[in-house]
């Protein structure tokens, strides 16, 4: 179909205002925030309710025309990279909270809300949307459902999974689909548990009910510092032993801190190899008791200081250490990569090793970041982009390391998803069966080629295989 | 026929199993039968029992995992588990239950408020299809979106959609697990009882309900959400848009109030998975 075409015919269901084309706007869409592969749309629509998107769609099956869904772009995987030529159907016109039901503890919100702005419609009651990823001051709640998203607080409350309690979305054959009641639980089989994590391969998600929990009354928050990697892993281990469900463990390494040193001039006592951020949460006393029991722990692990914030100023300082450790790289060099993997915890330590030979081994900087209790890994290279073997390095680099990560008893992907960048590494973890019945599942639910194709699962037909470019220039 | 009129296949490997599901076109009642009050007489002739596949294949208590086999029983995995210092949330049931078959029913258990259910503990697993296909889902480390969480869509499928072989749990230290905010109600394993999961319920209605359980020998668990009392076949207690009811020796209308549009998308796995409707008929209202 011509794109004149194409342009007047979404004008005609939508209004002009939900669409857009043209070759600065294909140019915006092309990624998201895996922006080593891009591939140009034909035209971005801004759909306003699910009646539009559901327009939209049955527009796209009448004319064959390949369609992607798409909330901010943050994902890292590549889940929101147009089809070529295809249609992106945005969220971002689907931002309204439509109901807060505060004595059940639900809210219902448009697929395209800010995860953030969930919460801050409920603040005032003591209420929150537990799921908090790194990227939640710009991320949706929609993408957040397909990525099955994590961050932080993971460990404590769990992924985005158990706080969707229904889900509103226009499937494959563009029937409108409301799921879900109000109460989980549900003891029988969950559909919901395969569109969660779905990675916009089922339909598109335009509104969900989303559970709300409760803002502890207590926290407490501490930074520990170790003088090696295995203290530090050993304490975690500690830790979980002894029963204590931090609300967030994470450990940052070395290098890490000298970005942060670079960046924000922050100092750790000397001989620091990994920090330690603990953070429990509760009723009012238990969270102090059990930061007495990590600190106890810590103390055993040998750690150089163990500093516990004393309000919430200083708390927020404490995990500057973290939700900056990442940007502060940009100190160090032009460019960065996060990267993405599990390995069962109790392997960190000769993960770490390897990690740090890959790195060198490619001539580019590294560090790492790690959700300790999950097993969650962030290795991050810093490099400059500019420099095309650098790029190759750091992509072959990451390879290695998650391919290690499967070999020692682990996952590709912990939270970016699968996408196209870890696709052909899917392989790694499942067999042809394993996949064979996941497409069979796939087909079942939603069938057809058109909507977001060709992502996760490998080997699909008619899909040519990926190539690995930067900026558009392949290797 | 004699043995009670029921034919059982106990293959001793996934393999066997695989084979005797591939070879065999008659319905199958996945399972030993020890939650057979739960779900409605399938009047299947043929049973595909799990007893041979039983057995904790690997505990890892610095990764909180373990893996096992279906057809352990309950009993045996939580005091292999408790060797270890670990445990997981559910108390079980009955003597015959398996870890496949609380897998598979999902049913409620005395912590469900504060701890989840088997879906939020299952992190994997391997399973069997109709025509033979053996499959994994998910993976061995309590953290992966890698793939469909095929896994977490078959906890609750009552033998219907796949024969779940080997699971893989993520578990906990004993000392975190809480105790029970509830208390089973006496003699519940042989009377029939209706259980009723409230979370979403408005506190007033919670307390009506509360009221009548009360004078059922009922009680509220600690999350304020469930609440237990016994019933009757057939006896209606007081019912709201937004509960589920599991009901034992209640046949038929167990499990017949399904979420909203669940219905329809597992005719379609169904159909997808299990498209001669040989596993477990009737054991979901499909």
């Amino acid at each position: 179909m011509q794109e004149q075409e194409l342009v007047r015919g979404l004008t005609d269901l939508i209004g002009a205002e939900g669409v857009r084309a043209g070759s600065s706007i294909s140019r915006a869409y092309d990624c998201d925030a895996y922006t080593v592969d891009r591939s140009k749309p034909t035209a971005v629509v801004l759909p306003s309710s699910t009646q539009q998107v559901q327009k939209v769609i049955r527009f796209c099956l009448r004319h064959a025309l390949p369609y992607t869904p798409r909330g901010a772009g943050t994902g890292l995987s590549g889940g929101a990279m147009p089809a070529l030529g295809g249609v992106v159907i945005s969220t971002k016109r689907l931002t309204r909270i439509l109901e807060i039901d505060i004595d059940n503890r639900r809210l219902k919100a448009e697929s395209g809300v800010v995860n953030t702005h969930i919460t801050q419609a409920v603040a005032a009651h003591g209420l929150h949307f537990a799921p908090d990823p790194s990227s939640q001051t710009v991320s949706t709640l929609g993408g957040n459902i397909a990525e099955n998203s994590g961050g932080p607080h993971t460990l404590k409350y769990g992924v985005t999974a158990p706080h969707i309690l229904g889900l509103t979305y226009v499937d494959t054959e563009g029937e409108v689909v409301e799921l879900g009641s109000v109460t989980d639980g549900f003891p029988g089989p969950d559909p919901m548990a395969l569109i969660i994590g779905g990675e916009g391969l089922l339909g598109v998600v335009t509104e969900a009910w989303v559970r709300l929990t409760p803002v502890p009354k207590a926290v407490e928050t501490a930074l520990a510092a170790f003088p090696t990697i295995r203290n530090a892993t050993q304490a975690v281990a500690g830790i979980l032993a002894a029963g204590v469900v931090p609300a967030a463990l994470e450990m940052m390494d070395k290098n890490i801190l000298g970005a942060l040193n670079a960046a924000f001039g922050l100092t750790y006592p000397e001989g620091t190899a990994a920090l330690l951020l603990v953070e429990c949460d509760g009723e009012p006393g238990a969270p102090a008791r059990e930061m007495a029991e990590v600190q106890a722990i810590c103390q055993s692990e040998q750690c150089l200081s163990f500093v516990t914030a004393q309000n919430e100023d200083e708390r927020k300082q404490l995990w500057t250490a973290r939700k900056k450790g990442i940007g502060a790289m940009g100190r160090l060099a032009p460019s960065i990569v996060t990267h993405d993997g599990v390995i069962p915890p109790s392997k960190l330590p000769e993960m770490l090793e390897f990690v740090y030979e890959v790195a060198a081994e490619a001539g580019v900087g590294i560090a790492n970041l790690f959700h300790a209790g999950d097993g969650n890994l962030h290795p991050c290279f810093y490099f400059d982009d500019r420099d095309p073997k650098q790029v190759e390095a750091v992509v072959h680099a990451g390879e290695r390391i998650i391919r290690r990560c499967v070999e020692l008893g682990g996952s590709v992907t912990g939270e970016h998803g699968v996408g196209i960048e870890k696709q052909d590494l899917l392989q790694l973890m499942f067999s042809p069966d394993d996949l064979a019945v996941q497409m069979r599942m796939k087909e079942a639910l939603a069938p057809g080629t058109l909507c977001n194709p060709c992502k996760v699962i490998p080997n699909q037909k008619g899909c040519v295989e990926h190539q690995r470019r930067w900026r558009g220039v392949a290797w | 026929m004699a043995g009670g009129g029921l034919v059982t296949h106990r293959p001793r490997s996934v393999e066997e199993l695989a084979e005797c599901l591939r070879s065999q076109t008659s319905p199958v009642q996945v399972g030993n039968g020890a939650h057979a009050v739960w779900c409605r007489d399938p009047r299947t002739e043929e049973r595909l029992e799990l007893s041979a596949l039983s057995g904790v294949l690997e505990v890892r208590p610095a990764d909180q995992i373990v893996v096992v086999q279906a057809g352990t029983p309950l009993e045996e995995l939580r005091s292999v588990l408790a060797e270890h210092g670990l445990g997981i949330p559910d108390d079980g049931g009955s003597a015959e239950a398996t870890v496949g078959g609380r897998v598979a029913m999902n049913l409620p258990h005395e912590r469900l408020g504060q701890t989840g259910s088997w879906r939020d503990w299952v992190i994997g697993l391997q399973a069997v299809l109709a025509d033979g296909t053996i499959f994994r889902s998910g993976s061995k480390v309590v953290k992966s979106v890698a793939g469909f969480d095929l896994h977490r869509m078959l906890v609750g499928s009552r033998g219907t959609l796949a024969v779940l072989t080997e699971v893989t749990l993520r578990v906990r230290p004993l000392a975190s697990i809480p105790a029970a905010a509830i208390r089973p109600l006496p003699g519940s394993a042989s009377s029939a009882m209706t259980v009723e999961n409230l979370h979403g319920v408005r506190p007033t209605d919670l307390e009506e309900l509360a009221r009548f359980a009360a004078g059922r020998g009922g009680a509220v668990d600690e999350a304020g959400s469930i609440v237990w009392y016994r019933s009757l076949p057939g006896e209606e207690g007081p019912r709201f848009s937004s509960d589920w009811v599991v009901r034992s020796g209640d046949g038929d209308r167990n499990l017949s109030d399904l979420p909203a549009g669940f219905a329809p998308l597992l005719r379609k796995l169904k159909k997808a998975l299990d498209p001669d409707g040989r596993l477990t008929p009737g054991a979901l209202p499909l």
